[in-house]
């Protein structure tokens, strides 16, 4: 324990204030003759034990009081140490559970890292704070502690995007209507593209994963060109896009054909030529190799093929 | 403050007890008393009345007229009354504490000292028993028996147990049952014992010498005297409380303890009241702020008690 203004333990001299004045009062007061002594000592002895217990008491009491003021005068301070207890408070907290939440580091989801960081959030809480959860969703679930731990327990890696700076200017919003102090904690990995300006009145605490994000690539688009397509069949563009410069393999699927394989990387988009087995609406899904986020190896769209030509 | 008589004169018996004192010696004082207190009766206190003639005495007022005697009247224009044998045999004894703590007043300036007061109260006491031809004897003590006077039924007598009385002074200790068993060696037939004390003394042996002379067919009249501020703490300031006698002390703030010591004090004397009453004996508790004429009073009833078979 330390003490801001530990000259003022000086004033601890003080304590000896009551004891002094204790030792003064015993004093021999003026002596009076009084005959009816024996009914003076008769009335006092059963209370006397407890007068002189009290009498005793009452010093010590003066004295922790004494003594309590100075130390509390000087500023103690303790070591912040364990879960310490505080007022009732709002919080909110923002779980990033967007797509690229799913990613997996050394055989471990990003999701996982965020789920723990959450729940020991949550364990800090008392029975007398609000709590919201904030997902990917944008829905607000208010509960207990205990409630919304089973609901980040039951999170999964969403294919919406989570605005970073929309949440957190929701969870202000919630914080504004609270007459608790609130505070939002935002738990992500921090991608980029979730980055979103805010200014929230309430205070905010960001934590993602110590790891660092792993290089990705992903499908980005596939482009089936200009359509219909002749009964034949076309041509697909597909193109990655991420921070990794490995190209891979790429198979890509029109309908129940069978897959044709090419090779893709970011920066060079891969025309994959496709045959056609029928007319009408058919669906055309590229997919990566797997890689440490399995979100975006895998894209779906749609071509439309011509009906065969009929010479009447 | 005074009261009159209705001739005029102060009732002595009826003033403060300090301002009889001051008007005079213990004899001279308390024959005022004494005067004042016949003079208010409305009966005379000699009650009862026997053929046996015993001698003449001055009319006094009070006497009932029933005993005046006409014929000396109109011989000689001069009233007197006839006395009878039965009314002389009455033996009283005053068993007066003279421990230290009895000189003691807590008012000096407004109050008699519980042994002054005392004093004059059993001189009153003794003369009324002497003019109605009792016989009456004192007995002075503290931790020893220190002045003896048996009993003598002349009204002379007086003379000797005023002067007895005056010159009675504060002792020591108190020990009670000597004094009250010498009683039986002077009071040889049924009599009427008169015990005066503040009774800070051992309520066990001194109620078991007065169970004795209960035994012994007198009646006892125990008066206790006390100074009203014994009956009552009073001050604030923390005191050292000391016994004049034992030299016990306490300290303590009479604020404080007030209604637990007048409690006490309360029990105390309901204690002296029940234990007395058990044993037949009469109990009165004296305040030395109270005039004497009340206090002979009950003395008197009680000698009317006495008197009955």
């Amino acid at each position: 324990m330390t003490f801001l203004h530990p000259w003022l333990l000086g004033g601890l001299v003080l304590a000896g204030i009551p004891i002094l004045l204790h030792l003064l009062a015993r004093r021999d007061p003026p002596t009076v003759a009084f005959p009816a002594v024996r009914y003076l000592v008769q009335a006092t002895e059963e209370a006397t034990r407890r007068l002189r217990l009290q009498h005793w008491l009452l010093l010590a009491l003066r004295t922790l009081l004494v003594v309590a003021l100075v130390l509390a005068a000087a500023g103690p301070q303790f070591p912040a140490r364990g879960v310490p207890g505080h007022a009732p408070s709002a919080l909110v907290l923002v779980v990033d559970n967007s797509a690229s939440s799913g990613a997996v580091r050394d055989g471990e989801p990003t999701l996982d890292a965020l789920r723990a960081a959450a729940r020991a959030v949550l364990a800090r809480a008392g029975s007398d704070d609000a709590l919201w959860l904030l997902a990917a969703d944008g829905v607000p679930r208010r509960g207990s502690a205990a409630e919304l731990a089973g609901e980040v327990g039951g999170l999964a890696p969403a294919t919406s995007r989570l605005d970073l700076g929309r949440a957190v200017a929701l969870a202000d919003e919630i914080l504004a209507s609270e007459r608790r102090p609130g505070e939002i904690v935002v738990l992500s990995d921090l991608q980029q593209s979730a980055l979103g300006a805010a200014a929230p009145r309430a205070p905010l605490l960001v934590a993602r994963p110590e790891r660092p994000v792993p290089a990705n690539r992903g499908v980005a688009a596939v482009d089936p060109g200009a359509q219909p397509w002749p009964p034949e069949g076309g041509r697909v563009t597909v193109v990655l896009a991420g921070d990794s410069g490995a190209g891979g393999a790429l198979g890509v699927q029109l309908g129940d054909r069978p897959v044709r394989q090419g090779y893709a990387a970011v920066g060079r988009p891969a025309d994959v030529v496709l045959t056609a087995g029928g007319a009408g609406w058919q669906r055309v899904v590229a997919e990566l190799a797997p890689d440490e986020l399995r979100a975006d190896d895998r894209r779906v769209g749609v071509v439309r093929l011509a009906p065969p030509v009929r010479a009447t | 403050m005074t009261r009159s008589s209705p001739a005029g004169r102060a009732r002595l018996d009826l003033l403060e007890p300090r301002d009889v004192a001051r008007l005079g010696g213990l004899e001279v004082t308390t024959e005022g008393i004494v005067e004042g207190f016949l003079a208010g009766q409305h009966r005379s206190p000699r009650r009862g009345f026997s053929v046996e003639f015993a001698e003449h005495r001055m009319y006094q007022p009070g006497d009932e007229l029933r005993y005046v005697d006409w014929k000396i009247l109109a011989r000689n224009d001069r009233l007197y009354v006839r006395q009878f044998e039965e009314e002389t045999n009455l033996r009283a004894m005053l068993v007066c504490d003279t421990s230290r703590s009895m000189a003691w007043t807590g008012d000096p300036a407004a109050r008699l000292t519980k042994l002054a007061y005392m004093q004059r109260l059993a001189a009153a006491i003794a003369l009324v028993l002497l003019r109605q031809r009792d016989a009456c004897g004192l007995i002075a003590f503290d931790d020893a028996v220190r002045a003896l006077v048996p009993p003598r039924a002349p009204l002379a007598h007086w003379q000797l147990l005023g002067r007895t009385l005056a010159g009675l002074a504060p002792g020591q200790g108190t020990a009670a049952e000597g004094a009250l068993r010498q009683v039986v060696d002077v009071l040889r037939r049924r009599g009427l014992v008169v015990f005066l004390s503040d009774l800070l003394l051992d309520r066990t042996l001194a109620l078991k010498a007065l169970k004795f002379l209960r035994h012994r067919g007198h009646q006892v009249l125990v008066l206790h005297v006390m100074d009203p501020a014994e009956l009552a703490l009073a001050g604030a300031a923390e005191v050292r409380f000391e016994d004049p006698e034992s030299g016990e002390a306490i300290v303590l703030r009479p604020r404080d303890w007030a209604a637990a010591f007048q409690r006490t004090v309360e029990q105390a004397i309901a204690e002296w009241r029940a234990s007395c009453r058990r044993r037949g004996i009469a109990y009165f508790p004296v305040t030395t702020d109270r005039p004497f004429g009340g206090v002979l009073r009950e003395v008197l009833d009680r000698r009317a008690g006495a008197r009955r078979p």
